[in-house]
C-alpha cells in the first residue's frame, strides 16, 4: 500500500510541477509577445512622429507606408497606435480623422497665413478612403481644390453628382459638396459615407449631423475634408486660434517696442498697433497689410 | 536499489537546476528587452531634443518676416516680446531652457526665451548653434548663439 501511495504521490508531484512549468513558460511567451507588440507600436508611432516633424518645415508631402495594418486614434494633443502606445504631438496642428485603420497614410503640409504666417498644418490622410469632390454648383472651386492636391493623393476624384451615382462606390467614402445640395442628394449619399458641404462664399463647412464650423481659407478647407468630422476639425481650429492669438500678441508687443524706440514724425506705429489689437482670426487682412506696407513705403521698419 | 535511487535523485537535481537556470535566463532576457525598449525611447527623445536647434529658428513666433514674407533670421523684437509675454509653451518645449545670446557685434545681451524646470532632474543636456539675428530697433543684422538645455 505504501509503495502504491508513493507511486501515486510521485505522479501528483510530476503533474503539479509540470503544470507550474507549463504555466510559467506559457505566461512568459504571452508576456514576451505583448512586449514585442508594444515595441512595434512604439516604432510605428515614432516613425509617424518623425515624419510629421520632418514635414513641418515647409510645404511638402510624403507617403507613410507601414507593412502591417494598424489602428490610429487621434486624440487632439496626441495619437494612439493600436490602443496601446500614445505619442504626444507637442503642439503641432494636425488635421486627420478621429479613427483610422490603415497600413498607409498620406502626409501633407500646408501653410496657414493671415497678414503674417501662423503655422504649417500637417494633414494625415487615409489612403483607403475614397474622396469625391462634387462639382455641381461650384465647378471652378471644386476643380481648384482638386488641382492643388499633391500627386500622391490617388484616392481623390472630382465629378458631377450624376456621374457619382452611376459609379461603383467602395465601403469607405467621403463626399464633399461645394454648394448647397438638395435633400435628395444628401439622402442618397448619407448611408454611403461622410458628407461635407463647403460654402466658399460664407466660409462655412457643414459636417454630418449638421454641425457647422468656419473655414477661412483653402488650408482650412483641406483641414475640414481630411478631418471628416466636426470634433476632429475643431481640435485643429482651436489650436490654430490659440496660436494666432499668441503670434498676434507678439506683434502687438513688437509694435509697442518700435513705437518707443523708432517712431518719428513719419514712422508712427500706433495705427498698426490699434489694428492688431482689434485683429482676430476671422478679420479681413487687407487693412492691416496696407498699414504695414505704408510703413515700408515710408522707409520705416515694418512690424511684420 | 539504493544506487538506482541515488542516480534518479541526481537526475532530478540536474533537471531542477537546469530549469532554474533557464528561468533565470528567461527573466534576464525579458528585462534586457524592456531596457532596450526604454533605451530606444530615450534615444528618440534625445534626437527630438537635438532637432529642436534646427526647428526653433523657423517657428513663426521667432522668425523674421518682411511684409509677410519669411526671412532666414530670428527677429529679436519677437524674441523679446515672446519672453516678456510668458506664454505657456510647455506642450511644445517641455522641461527645457532656451536662450539667445548676441555674440557679434559684441554686446552684453542675452534673452531668456523660455524656461521650465522640473522639481528634480538628474542631468542637463545642452546644445548650441550659431544663428542669424535681426534687431528691428537698430535695423541691424547680428550673429547670435541659440542654446537649448534639456532637463532630464
Amino acid at each position: 500500500m505504501k509503495k502504491a501511495q508513493g507511486v501515486q504521490f510521485n505522479w501528483i508531484f510530476v503533474v503539479v510541477s509540470g503544470a507550474i512549468l507549463i504555466i510559467f513558460f506559457s505566461g512568459f511567451g504571452i508576456k514576451y509577445a505583448e512586449l514585442q507588440k508594444n515595441r512595434e507600436n512604439a516604432e510605428i508611432a515614432r516613425g509617424i512622429d518623425r515624419i510629421i516633424n520632418g514635414l513641418r518645415g515647409q510645404e511638402q508631402y510624403k507617403t507613410i507606408d507601414i507593412n502591417a495594418n494598424f489602428k490610429f486614434e487621434f486624440n487632439c494633443d496626441s495619437f494612439t497606435i493600436n490602443d496601446n502606445y500614445v505619442q504626444n504631438l507637442n503642439g503641432k496642428i494636425i488635421f486627420t480623422q478621429d479613427n483610422l485603420k490603415v497600413n498607409k497614410l498620406y502626409a501633407w503640409t500646408k501653410e496657414f497665413k493671415k497678414a503674417y504666417k501662423i503655422d504649417n498644418f500637417v494633414y494625415l490622410v487615409d489612403s483607403n478612403k475614397d474622396y469625391y469632390l462634387i462639382k455641381d454648383g461650384n465647378e471652378e472651386y471644386a476643380s481648384k481644390i482638386y488641382n492643388e492636391l499633391p500627386s500622391i493623393f490617388t484616392n481623390f476624384k472630382t465629378l458631377y453628382f450624376d456621374e457619382l451615382i452611376k459609379s461603383q462606390l467602395g465601403k469607405n467614402n467621403e463626399f464633399v459638396f461645394f454648394s448647397e445640395s438638395s435633400q435628395d442628394q444628401i439622402n442618397e449619399l448619407k448611408e454611403k459615407g461622410d458628407l461635407l458641404i463647403i460654402d466658399s462664399i460664407n466660409n462655412i463647412v457643414t459636417f454630418n449631423k449638421n454641425e457647422k464650423a468656419k473655414v477661412l481659407n483653402e488650408a482650412l478647407v483641406y483641414g475640414a475634408i481630411f478631418s471628416g468630422s466636426y470634433n476632429a476639425y475643431k481640435c485643429g481650429y482651436d489650436q490654430l486660434t490659440e496660436k494666432f492669438s499668441n503670434i498676434n500678441n507678439i506683434y502687438i508687443k513688437k509694435a509697442e517696442y518700435l513705437q518707443s524706440c523708432c517712431s518719428t514724425g513719419f514712422c508712427d506705429y500706433s495705427l498698426v498697433k490699434s489694428s492688431l489689437l482689434n485683429y482676430n482670426i476671422e478679420s479681413d487682412d487687407n487693412v492691416i497689410k496696407l498699414l504695414n506696407a505704408q510703413l515700408y513705403n515710408s522707409n520705416c521698419k515694418v512690424v511684420f | 536499489m539504493k544506487k538506482g535511487q541515488l542516480q534518479i535523485q541526481e537526475s532530478i537535481f540536474v533537471l531542477i537546476i537546469f530549469i532554474v537556470l533557464l528561468l533565470i535566463g528567461l527573466i534576464m532576457f525579458y528585462n534586457f528587452t524592456i531596457s532596450s525598449i526604454k533605451a530606444d525611447i530615450a534615444s528618440y527623445e534625445s534626437s527630438k531634443f537635438r532637432s529642436l536647434i534646427e526647428i526653433l529658428p523657423s517657428i513663426p513666433e521667432f522668425r523674421c518676416s518682411n511684409l509677410g514674407q519669411e526671412q532666414e533670421c530670428i527677429d529679436l523684437g519677437k524674441v523679446d516680446a515672446f519672453s516678456k509675454l510668458g506664454f505657456d509653451y510647455f506642450k511644445e518645449f517641455g522641461y527645457r531652457k532656451i536662450t539667445i545670446e548676441v555674440i557679434y557685434p559684441k554686446e552684453d545681451k542675452s534673452y531668456n526665451v523660455y524656461e521650465k524646470r522640473p522639481r528634480s532632474f538628474k542631468s542637463i543636456k545642452r546644445i548650441s548653434s550659431l544663428i542669424s539675428l535681426y534687431d528691428p530697433g537698430q535695423d541691424k543684422y547680428k550673429i547670435g548663439k541659440l542654446t537649448v538645455e534639456d532637463y532630464s
